[in-house]
């Protein structure tokens, strides 16, 4: 059987992408280190005003605006206590938090009961979002000695939920967290800041979201931050400083900022009530709100901003498994499917500034083509060298450097990381970021790109959602892995 | 045989990457080891130091004098760090232990160069120095801190506002309460904030600010007079809740939770019939006032009222009241 068909259309491919290809690839990763660049720049600010900054005068502050925590929970028994108490006692001076119990099949209700001698709250449900859940009872601390609302519904999903809470919602501005989530203490100030230092303008803010796993919890709070002991999870560190913190730094900074992490988001609660709420449809549902705030903005031609706020507010369990990891890569590129192409008419389109320009541009481009553009490389270059179409020292030219000039823009994350907030302060903890550094090249991309491949093809072909199944086992007091992962 | 780039055009890339690896895995270990000596260092000077400060926080009469003696007779490393540790105890210290701290900061040589560092041309230094000085209240302080209160960087104009919250003085109030405009570039939580801390002081001038013509100085005093207390101001608060601007009715609203009067009941619940944010707020307001006062008006709620305002009065699910 001849092969001169494969070899000749090989060719005529090569020969067509040539450049393409070498653009999109240096185009890709020059546009993260310059979004790095921006950032640094940004924290050096930041840092630098630190002495000046005034929280604590904003933690005393009677007139500080109100804080509604609205945390969706679903089977959540092993940390739903610590959980609560830690929001509870975070240092801000006015606000409730709203839990809501997604219709867990395990003891979470019971165990807020217990803790907090609910009783029955019948007072009136101003139903300004509409919600799909039905509510079985709304519960509070008795006598309003804890700003504590429980509201124990069906289930639902996480964004109906939140609109649940949304809904009973009290005060000016509201911020989602998730129940696995570890809050630092000056989180809620640090987030609300914009908010009080230009409350007619900034509507909505992220927090950066960091890993957790197998740092030290005491009580709620991190008490020593440790890298990862799985060098799946160290890699997630690093992804998570390069692409959260470092890019979405950048993207506020150069007001075009689409995507707020669900874990930690907080919104004025008149303009979340006035867009809808979360879409209770979206896979995606905290990059479409965002987008929807974005698009309300705009269209409205109003002069409000999104706002991303650096420090570190939020600590997450990443997944530790394969199998765990690979469902939330393909739910999240899934989500990014969904929402860029349900907002397809902004891209390119003037009408929507920088978001429409830059932003979702650089989103289709070297965020949602990505996984495409890498697989197509894995397979298409090997082949071109088995068929003798590809010099043999060109294409492990290009290989090494494609890996190196990937590595650099990694490692400039963590040169940042060192120079700002340097929360991994062991020595030992620097060695395995830089392992991670390394290792994320080997195996690591190439997985995460064909489970994103996964997730996108299930979007374009309309597969139902499967969420897995959540197992925790809370947070260790004496650090360790804590298990389980937001998978749900 | 196809080569996709020019082979030398990936050289170059190759080795400017590898190069700039290098230099960032040096920068990466420079920074850490630089900071991990500073840090000892602090830890060393702390540890032969702090005693020395903790003794002037408890020194009564003469015994400071002592103290400060000893601080002056320090090398200066060691004056600068005393300096430093004394004025970051200072935000966490009030009372006579302030007072002796501050000492040890003048006697370390902080002040002077605070005061000049109100000069620099960096607006981030102006805004540590007024910082500073707000903490060291030295002599002179308050003048200078109502000159960066006009700065022309609002940076600074917020942090001298901020910091003349704790001079108990109405040339300060009046500063503030200037930065209560909507032109003064200074946020409203900082510029209220700073007159709560002046406490009875900035009464009457918040009772005049209520009927200031500009909205953001009418709104910044509504929130704060309630805290206040202030003497007249319930009568002005009626009136704000008719006010053309929503967040100066909301304010005037939740100021009125403080203040009650009976006057409101009316404007009160008109507010509660449109609903919304306002009419929670409004709803929010009656739920606090005396019964007897808001018994009719509660009841109106509870037929007339959407669902929102409903629950902000504490009124039940009309099914569950069933």
């Amino acid at each position: 059987m001849s092969w001169d068909w494969l070899r000749e259309a090989l060719t005529t491919f090569f020969a067509v992408t040539m450049w393409p290809t070498g653009i999109y690839f240096l185009l890709a990763n020059t546009a993260m280190l310059v979004l790095i660049v921006i950032a640094a720049r940004h924290f050096s600010r930041y840092l630098r005003r630190s002495e000046h900054r005034g929280e604590d005068a904003m933690a005393g502050s009677p007139v500080s605006l109100g804080v509604s925590v609205i945390m969706p929970a679903y089977n959540e028994e092993a940390v739903i206590r610590t959980s609560v108490r830690s929001v509870l006692d975070l240092r801000y001076p006015d606000h409730e938090v709203i839990v809501v119990n997604d219709g867990s099949a395990d003891a979470t209700m019971q165990v807020l009961k217990d803790a907090y001698g609910l009783v029955l709250d019948d007072r009136d449900v101003p139903g300004r979002i509409p919600v799909r859940g039905t509510i079985r009872g709304i519960w509070r601390a008795p006598d309003g000695a804890v700003p504590l609302t429980v509201v124990d519904k069906e289930n639902s999903g996480r964004s109906d939920s939140v609109n649940v809470g949304l809904d009973l919602a009290s005060k000016d501005l509201v911020v989602m967290v998730d129940a696995d989530s570890i809050l630092e203490p000056d989180s809620l100030l640090s987030v609300s800041k914009p908010f009080a230092d230009d409350p007619e303008r900034v509507v909505a803010t992220g927090g950066v979201v960091r890993i957790v796993n197998n740092s030290r919890v005491q009580g709620g709070r991190i008490v020593d931050v440790r890298m990862p002991k799985q060098t799946i999870a160290r890699i997630q560190v690093v992804e998570y400083l390069r692409a959260f913190l470092l890019g979405r730094t950048a993207w506020s900074d150069l007001g075009a900022l689409i995507l707020i992490s669900g874990a930690f988001g907080m919104f004025r609660r008149d303009v979340l009530i006035d867009v809808g709420g979360l879409d209770p449809d979206s896979i995606g549902e905290d990059f479409e709100l965002v987008m929807r705030i974005q698009k309300w903005i705009k269209e409205g031609k109003r002069d409000l901003r999104v706002e991303f706020v650096a420090e570190p507010v939020s600590w997450t369990e990443c997944p530790s498994t394969v199998k765990v990891l690979a469902r939330q890569r393909r739910r999240w590129h899934r989500g990014l499917w969904e929402v860029l192409w349900g907002y397809r008419a902004m891209l390119l389109n003037p009408k929507y500034g920088k978001v429409g320009m830059v932003a979702l541009p650089y989103y289709w481009l070297f965020e949602l083509f990505a996984p495409l553009v890498e697989i197509a490389g894995i397979i298409l270059v090997p082949l071109g060298l088995l068929l003798g179409v590809v010099d043999p020292a060109f294409a492990i030219l290009l290989i090494v450097v494609s890996y190196v000039y990937g590595t650099l823009v990694t490692l400039a994350a963590v040169v940042v990381e060192e120079s700002s907030f340097h929360r991994y302060e062991r020595w030992s903890d620097l060695g395995a970021t830089l392992w991670a550094v390394i290792a994320e090249n080997f195996g690591y991309r190439q997985l995460t790109a064909i489970w994103r491949l996964q997730g996108w093809w299930a979007g374009l072909t309309n597969q139902k959602q499967v969420w897995g199944e959540m197992t925790r086992a809370g947070f260790s007091e004496e650090a360790d892995e804590p298990t389980g992962t937001p998978a749900r | 045989m196809i080569t996709p780039l020019p082979a030398e055009f990936l050289w170059v890339v190759l080795i400017a990457s590898s190069a700039l690896i290098v230099g960032s895995l040096a920068a990466l270990l420079l920074q850490r080891t630089r900071r991990h000596a500073r840090a000892r260092r602090r830890e060393a000077l702390d540890a032969q130091l702090r005693p020395l400060v903790l003794e002037a926080t408890v020194a009564e009469g003469d015994e400071i004098d002592d103290v400060l003696e000893r601080v002056r007779a320090l090398a200066r490393v060691e004056r600068e760090h005393i300096g430093r540790t004394a004025y970051q105890m200072l935000r966490d210290i009030t009372g006579e232990a302030a007072t002796n701290l501050r000492a040890v900061a003048d006697a370390a040589g902080l002040v002077p160069r605070v005061v000049a560092d109100t000069r620099s041309r960096d607006a981030v230094i102006r805004a540590d120095a007024a910082e500073a000085l707000g903490l060291l209240a030295p002599e002179g302080a308050l003048e200078r801190l109502r000159e960066l209160a006009r700065d022309p960087s609002p940076e600074v104009r917020t942090v001298a506002v901020r910091a003349l919250g704790g001079f108990d003085d109405d040339a300060a109030v009046r500063s503030i309460v200037a930065a209560l405009a909507a032109d003064s570039g200074v946020p409203a939580t900082v510029a209220t904030t700073a007159l709560l801390q002046q406490g009875w002081a900035a009464g009457d001038r918040v009772r005049l600010a209520l009927e200031d013509e500009d909205p953001s100085v009418r709104r910044g005093a509504a929130r704060v007079a309630g805290i206040l207390q202030a003497p007249g101001s319930a009568e002005r608060l009626v009136a704000l809740v008719d006010d053309p601007l929503e967040s100066v009715r909301i304010a005037a609203m939740r100021s009125l939770e403080r203040v009650p009067s009976r006057d409101a009941v009316g404007p009160l619940v008109r507010a509660a019939l449109e609903g919304g944010v306002l009419g929670e707020a409004a709803a929010t307001t009656l739920l606090a006032m005396p019964g007897a006062w808001t018994r009719e008006a509660i009841a109106r709620i509870d037929h007339e009222a959407e669902p929102g305002v409903r629950r902000a009065a504490g009124l039940r699910r009309k099914e569950a009241a069933a």
